[in-house]
């Protein structure tokens, strides 16, 4: 987990998590369909209501059209023109709406391959200081304000220098958007006062300095392993007032703040967050609240409601926590637990959960659970019933899934008994950090959403070390994409849950999907029109995606991260999938344990795609053992025969869908060359046209009488008008003949494999008929 | 208790033992008389019959420390082929001992002995282990503890054993005896100190049977001290009491210049710059050196310098590519703590008990390193407690009081640490796992619980991290080791010699060359919330350190009681910066920012790629041990400076320092002056000018135009050259 500093803002949570487990093996070849990359994205941030240029890299960026946010913001791109009026490559101007809500949001390129993986974006109001690049050497500093919001990418490994004049008793704060803002950099630096003594370092993604002189003070900075290149940009916030890191946010209520240079605040007695100085804390009243948060140069945490104050002692006796209560405090410091009671009766299935991470915090809680047995005398006894770190793997797991490192714990109550749940964060246990957590007891059966995480499935690695791909936010015309749902705190218990999304643009045709009783997985699938026109679609009602955010693996030096970000987005490429599968139909298909079920499958083929089809069985379990269904060449239909024994399946609901891969040939410039090609046609149109005028023209001059000159004189103008004509057209013709030819000729149809998926599936396995 | 023999045979050595004796000997003791015999003759060194394999098929512990065992071995073992009682002298035991039969260890006995004869008896009256009642060894004494000798004085040792019923014996001739300072004494068989012709301290570490004992001589030079520098605080005081004693009178205060150069190279591993050695020269303040130190603890230069040795003891290594960002973080922490003046309690406590990621406790990259309990263990023992346990694994130490039961006790702490995948590759979060933290005791293969040195197992919930009570106990201001450890590591970065040599080895039988001192610089540095800067200011504020290296016509010898500044070469690193410097060169190190100092280089992995750091010693951070650095002078290192290409080409690239002042058009003898600034942070004296501007005439006489140029840049290069191949230069002095 890389440290995050501050939350990204207010409509979705952002995580850089690593990959921690990698699909099983698999002989599939990866993915080659064309699919926007996006690599960088230069500059991390701007004003609202400014025109700025964006320079975009990455891979398959073809016939860039814009910019797509997230949240949905009505921006305007428009290409960079260069002194010949031409397009330059990777650059776009971009307008951002004077009413754009600050905060950060989620980037896609949108070109001919439609979406392309996120990047972060932070829209605010500080003002903006563009580092040349040039200013590597104390000397060729660049004279900044205190107040401002420093950009740059380090192209070199050098430090990029600036300076500023401060007076004496200010004091700075500056925060970096690092890992929030999906780049390499990991910021740290140097603050070195006017006699050119280092007075504060950027370590942990802050800094923060008393000044003690007045004058010109200058600040270094530079990626830790000096990195450089595109992706090693930055975005540094600096200011002189004060800086949020946390409050509670309660409309009603008095809140409590948590951050740095706040007004009349008392510092903390050592409640850090960072490795720096201690935060301070202070309680405001609501309406003073949202001026303090507009003050502050960052978006704040929002601490769980009725957290109990960091200095607060906790009671001897654990307080008592119900099914169905939480409870919300920080960490103890070194590691040391913090303890609840929960009493229980038979029949209650509950799950006992700790939030921190997934809120954020920079946080790995360990969940210990002991049975508390009292003698007569009052005496307790413990006896361990469940020690947990880390969420359950996940039985089938999505292509890609994040580390969950909050612990859940899931119980069905045969007897009335009585818990000890203690929570400690072992992660934070020798940095002196201390951060909140909710511990939560949830009872089941539920049906809830609310902490699904949704992901653009992929085709599992071909070896276990990768290649890792970025799954396509894509529809081609025709085709089906799926996207895996996961909510590992589900129970045995819990109830199916529909998968639903709403509002999809014209041309998105929603297949639905479904999270079986007791599953933990599900997918969605969508449907494009053959006709549907490109557009985007923000799938608001699912909470998080899951993406890529490096494509390129530098052994050497990094490792790839997952980006978990705001609701997965589809987007629609005006090119014909390879295929649509249809298995089963919309209804439950049923079947008893232990017996076998055939599933009729139907692919509606491109003309273009005749490979063998093979499709496996995703969601049901796991891949390794998942059953294929494989379609002989050009073979439109087929049947999938589950044996419910062999798999284990046991009485329950079950949702599942079948993906494979499927290769097609593909053009790269497949737009321009039917543009071409239609121009072709015209022009062959036209020519043909031209000829029958010709032949008329010639005809008209026959049927004149020689003797009637003036009207032979007119035939005879027709027919060189005519002639004339033709004879351009047969030139227009070969023009775009060889237009055509020529584009035919530079981009041959190349084979590319697409992954493509089924409808959703449903299956009931039913018990078997008693002998 | 292993039982004698046989009773049978009890009558007749009854007999024996009536006829032969004067008086009534006392029974003989298996672990009390026979075990020192074969110690004292080494025996069962680890050489010989003590390995852990044995010899030639006749094992023994190691210096007889498990006498269960050799009993069993001796008598036992083979069907007790090794002994004969019906003929004692015909004992295998014997007749190899005195080298009657074939014997690899050669003669180890002389039948005339006292050790032979007691061998003889004990083996013709039934070989008896001894009974459970015997008196058990406690303590050994050296008299005389301690003594002032002459120089080439003798002195007879007797050393006495004390028993558990209060009784003692003179063990003299079955003790060992051995001299810290080889240099200073050494030591005959039967205990007798011979000093040679050196003032100053010696201790004699004096063991029998598991119990270690020191005798201390101190040798006064017998010169007078009539007078003294002035104190400038507590630690002139105590080695200023020591030189008195002695008789040996220190060298006077340096002078600025050298000062500058001396405490900015010690506390920045850089040169003075020019502007700050001339601005410190023209200083009249009565303070500007004190003010020089706290500038100098306040530059980023002392924390990068400073991190640099401590991200070698601590194994910032980079022996997988992907580590290199977990050592860039863990170097980037050790720097920022060092310029936090982190106290230093809480530095060991965020290593020891370091949990969590790289990310978010960079510290956790110790435990990459170091990866099982026992190796934990061992690094922090010598690292924070100058204590080393390494041998205790197997078997007690020989050097010290130090068990196995308190090895795997001190590794217990370590019990629990844990990892798990952190996602990213080849890196790990490191916790604590629940659960009661023991070791398995190898010999005993009795769980071991936490167990500090020198106390009691400490009592712990399953749920607490052992390790910050192991932290709480270090940082406690009553221990023995951690300040002490600290204080003389830091003693040793100044003096070029610590209070205790090794630094890491510091043990009741190695005593200190001024333990007042190092006891009143731990006290002050446990009492002062273990403030880094602060022990250091108070060293470099001393007059102690501002002593001149010219030694006075007594001090010239003196090798431990810093009469004198010990000289001492620049470490690679530091070198490497100064050529650098003096060259006006930026160094191109992989990853990191044109002109970055070595000194601030986060691992070892920039030793492969630069000759001159694996040549001047740079260490590969694979120990917890400072020995690793080497500082010593060799001919590839000479030769290196005298004609290595790097440096070759550095001094006559365009552009270059020698190009620049070929060019710079002011007089010879300012440039001159400025490259003795710059190397040596002092003028150059009225030969050393003559010498250079008639070396820069030869090279330009009878030269024009371009001839003449090339003849200036190559005399400059032949200057530059001659300073960084002068010992002034070399060494900080």
């Amino acid at each position: 987990m890389r440290t995050r500093l501050f939350p990204t803002g207010q409509c979705f949570g952002l995580l850089l998590i690593a990959i921690t487990a990698l699909a099983p093996l698999s002989a599939w070849s990866q993915a080659t369909v064309p699919t926007p990359v996006l690599t960088s994205l230069y500059p991390l941030g701007a004003q609202p209501g400014t025109t700025i240029e964006v320079t975009f890299k990455g891979t398959d960026l073809d016939g860039p059209t814009g910019l797509h946010f997230s949240p949905a913001l009505s921006v305007t791109a428009k290409p960079k023109l260069n002194a010949k009026a031409q397009p330059e490559p990777n650059k776009l101007l971009l307008t951002l709406p004077a009413e754009s809500a600050v905060g950060s949001y989620e980037v896609r390129f949108v070109g001919t391959y439609g979406l392309s993986n996120p990047r972060v974006f932070h829209i605010s109001s500080a003002a903006i200081s563009e580092s040349p690049g040039t200013n590597t050497q104390a000397s060729s500093a660049l004279r900044i304000p205190p107040d401002t919001a420093l950009q740059g990418t380090f192209k070199t490994a050098a430090p990029h220098w600036f300076e500023f004049e401060a007076k004496a008793g200010q004091r700075l704060l500056a925060a970096f958007h690092g890992s929030d803002s999906a780049v390499r950099t990991r910021l740290v630096g140097s603050l070195i006062d006017p006699k050119g003594r280092e007075i504060a370092r950027l370590r942990d993604g802050m800094l923060d300095a008393k000044l003690a002189e007045s004058g010109l003070h200058r600040l270094k900075i530079h990626d830790l392993m000096f990195g450089a290149g595109d992706d090693y940009a930055y975005r540094l916030s600096l200011t002189t007032g004060p800086l949020v890191w946390a409050a509670t946010k309660d409309a009603q209520t008095a809140s409590t703040v948590y951050g740095w240079n706040l007004p009349d605040a008392k510092v903390t007695q050592n409640l850090r967050v960072t490795a720096g100085t201690p935060l301070e804390s202070l309680t405001v009243e609501p309406a003073a609240l949202a001026p303090l948060l507009a003050s502050s140069s960052l978006p704040a945490f929002s601490l769980p409601p009725g957290i109990e104050a960091h200095d607060a002692t906790p009671s001897p006796t654990p307080p008592v926590l119900a099914i169905g209560q939480a409870a919300s405090a920080w960490f103890p410091a070194q590691g040391e637990f913090r303890s609840f009671d929960l009493k229980f009766k038979p029949g209650e299935v509950f799950t006992i959960v700790v939030e921190s991470s997934q809120l954020g915090f920079p946080t790995d809680p360990i969940l210990l659970i002991e049975n508390v047995k009292k003698d007569a005398a009052g005496t307790e006894t413990l006896t361990l019933q469940a020690e947990v770190n880390d969420a359950p793997a996940l039985v089938p797991a999505p292509s890609l899934r994040p580390a969950l490192l909050d612990p859940l714990y899931a119980f069905d109550a045969k007897a009335e008994g009585h818990f000890r749940i203690s929570v400690s964060d072992p992660m934070n246990a020798a940095n002196g950090r201390r951060f909140p957590f909710t511990l939560r007891v949830i009872p089941l059966p539920q049906a809830d959403l609310s902490r699904a995480t949704a992901s653009h499935p992929t085709l599992p690695p071909a070896a276990p070390t990768g290649p890792i791909e970025i799954g396509t936010a894509n529809i081609w015309r025709g085709g089906i994409q799926a996207i895996a749902v996961s909510l590992p705190q589900r129970h045995a218990l819990s109830p199916a849950i529909e998968l639903k999304t709403a509002a999809l643009p014209p041309g998105f045709i929603s297949l639905g999907g479904f999270i079986g009783k007791g599953q933990r997985l599900g997918y969605l699938a969508v449907q494009a029109a053959a006709d549907a026109p490109p557009s985007a679609a923000i799938l608001s009602d699912l909470r998080q995606t899951t993406h890529l955010n490096w494509t390129v693996r530098d052994s050497n030096r990094e490792n790839l991260f997952l980006h978990v970000g705001g609701p997965p987005v589809l987007g629609l490429v005006a090119q014909a999938a390879p295929v649509a599968v249809q298995a089963g139909n919309a209804a439950m298909l049923e079947v008893a344990a232990g017996g076998k079920l055939d599933i009729p499958v139907k692919a509606n083929r491109h003309a273009a795609f005749t490979d063998v089809l093979t499709l496996k069985v995703l969601g049901l379990v796991d891949p390794t053992k998942a059953p294929v269904i494989t379609l002989p060449a050009k073979a439109a239909d087929g049947k999938l025969t589950l044996d419910t024994k062999a798999l284990a399946l046991a009485p329950g609901e079950y949702g599942f869908i079948l993906q494979g891969p499927a290769k097609m040939p593909v053009r790269r410039n497949a737009p321009e060359l039917a543009q071409a090609e239609s121009a072709a046609q015209k022009a062959t149109a036209t020519q043909a046209q031209a000829q029958k005028e010709v032949d008329a023209a010639n005809a008209a001059v026959k049927a004149v009488p020689p003797e009637n000159k003036e009207a032979l004189q007119a035939a005879q103008a027709r027919l060189k008008t005519a002639t004339a004509g033709l004879a351009e057209a047969a030139k227009a013709k070969a023009a775009a003949e060889k237009t055509a030819q020529d584009l035919a000729a530079k981009s041959p149809p190349k084979d590319a494999t697409f992954v493509v998926y089924s409808n959703p599936i449903r299956l009931l396995v039913k018990e078997a008929p008693k002998k | 208790m292993p039982k004698p023999l046989s009773l049978f045979i009890l009558p007749f050595i009854g007999v024996a033992w009536t006829a032969s004796a004067q008086e009534s000997p006392r029974k003989l003791n298996f672990a009390n008389d026979i075990v020192p015999i074969l110690t004292k003759g080494s025996c069962n060194s680890g050489g010989c019959h003590g390995k852990a394999s044995g010899q030639n098929g006749f094992k023994l512990s190691l210096l007889g420390f498990e006498p269960e065992e050799d009993y069993e071995h001796i008598v036992k073992e083979a069907r007790g082929r090794r002994l004969f009682p019906a003929s004692p002298e015909q004992s295998l035991l014997l007749t190899k001992g005195t080298a009657q039969l074939p014997h690899g260890g050669g003669k180890k006995l002389d039948p005339t002995s006292e050790d032979y004869q007691d061998l003889v008896r004990w083996i013709r009256e039934g070989m008896p282990y001894g009974s459970p009642d015997d008196p058990k060894l406690v303590r050994i004494s050296v008299d005389p503890p301690i003594r002032t000798m002459p120089l080439m004085g003798k002195q007879q040792l007797k050393v006495l054993a004390h028993y558990t019923d209060g009784s003692t014996r003179d063990v003299t001739r079955r003790a060992l005896y051995e001299a810290n300072e080889k240099a200073m004494a050494e030591t005959s068989e039967t205990g007798e100190v011979n000093l040679f012709d050196l003032p100053g301290d010696v201790a004699v570490m004096v063991r029998y049977q598991g119990k270690v004992s020191t005798f201390r001589a101190t040798i006064p030079l017998g010169a007078p001290v009539d007078t003294l520098p002035p104190v400038s605080n507590f630690i002139d005081d105590l080695v200023f009491a020591k030189l008195k004693t002695i008789g040996m009178p220190p060298s006077g205060l340096t002078d600025d210049a050298t000062f500058l150069r001396r405490v900015t190279l010690d506390l920045t591993g850089r040169l003075p710059t020019v502007a700050e050695m001339k601005d410190f020269l023209a200083s009249s303040h009565a303070d500007k050196r004190a003010t020089r130190v706290d500038e100098l603890l306040d530059s980023a230069e002392y924390a990068e310098y400073f991190a640099n040795k401590w991200s070698s003891l601590l194994r910032n290594q980079r022996t997988q590519p992907l580590y290199a960002r977990g050592s860039y973080l863990f170097w980037s922490w050790i720097r920022d703590s060092m310029a936090d003046n982190k106290p230093f309690d809480q530095f060991a406590r965020e290593v020891v008990a370091a949990s969590g990621s790289l990310d978010q406790h960079p510290p956790v990259a110790w435990y990459r390193q170091v990866k099982e309990p026992k190796q934990q263990m061992e690094d922090v023992a010598q690292l924070f407690l100058g204590t080393r346990m390494q041998c205790a694994q197997c078997h007690h130490h020989p050097f010290e009081k130090w068990s196995q039961q308190d090895y795997y006790g001190l590794a217990a702490f370590f019990a629990n640490v844990s990892r798990k995948a952190s996602g990213a590759k080849d890196e790990e979060v490191i916790f604590n796992k629940r659960g009661t933290a023991q070791m398995t005791n190898i010999r005993s293969k009795q769980p071991v619980m936490p167990t500090s040195l020198g106390a009691q197992s400490v009592a712990l919930k399953p749920e607490q991290d052992p390790r910050h009570a192991l932290a709480d106990w270090m940082s406690a201001k009553e221990n023995p080791f951690f300040a002490h450890t600290l204080v003389n590591r830091y003693w040793k970065h100044f003096f070029n010699r610590g209070l205790v040599e090794p630094e890491d080895d510091m043990r009741e039988t190695n005593p200190p060359v001024n333990p007042e001192l190092l006891q009143a610089l731990a006290s002050d540095f446990a009492a002062n919330g273990y403030d880094l800067k602060r022990l250091i200011r108070t060293i470099t504020t001393s007059t102690t350190y501002q002593i001149s290296a010219v030694p006075n016509e007594f001090n010239a010898k003196d090798r431990q009681n810093f009469s004198r500044f010990y000289p001492k070469r620049l470490n690679a690193e530091v070198l490497y910066d100064a050529v650098n410097t003096l060259l006006e060169t930026a160094s191109q190190f992989a990853g990191q920012a044109p002109g970055t100092r070595a000194v601030a280089l986060p691992d070892n992995s920039y030793n492969q790629s630069t000759y001159f750091l694996t040549v001047f010693g740079r260490p590969d951070s694979s120990s917890a041990c400072e020995c690793e650095r080497t500082q010593e002078a060799s001919l590839a290192q000479s030769l290196h400076l005298l004609n290595a290409a790097d440096i070759q080409t550095q001094l006559s690239r365009d552009q270059g320092r020698a190009d620049k002042l070929a060019k710079d058009p002011r007089p010879d003898d300012d440039k001159v002056g400025d490259l003795y600034h710059i190397a040596l942070s002092r003028d150059p004296t009225a030969s050393e000018m003559k010498l250079a501007l008639t070396h820069l005439g030869k090279k330009t006489a009878g030269k024009a135009d371009a001839a003449l140029q090339a003849g200036r840049k190559e005399a400059f290069e032949d200057i530059l050259w001659a300073l960084l191949n002068t010992k002034e230069f070399l060494f900080n002095h």
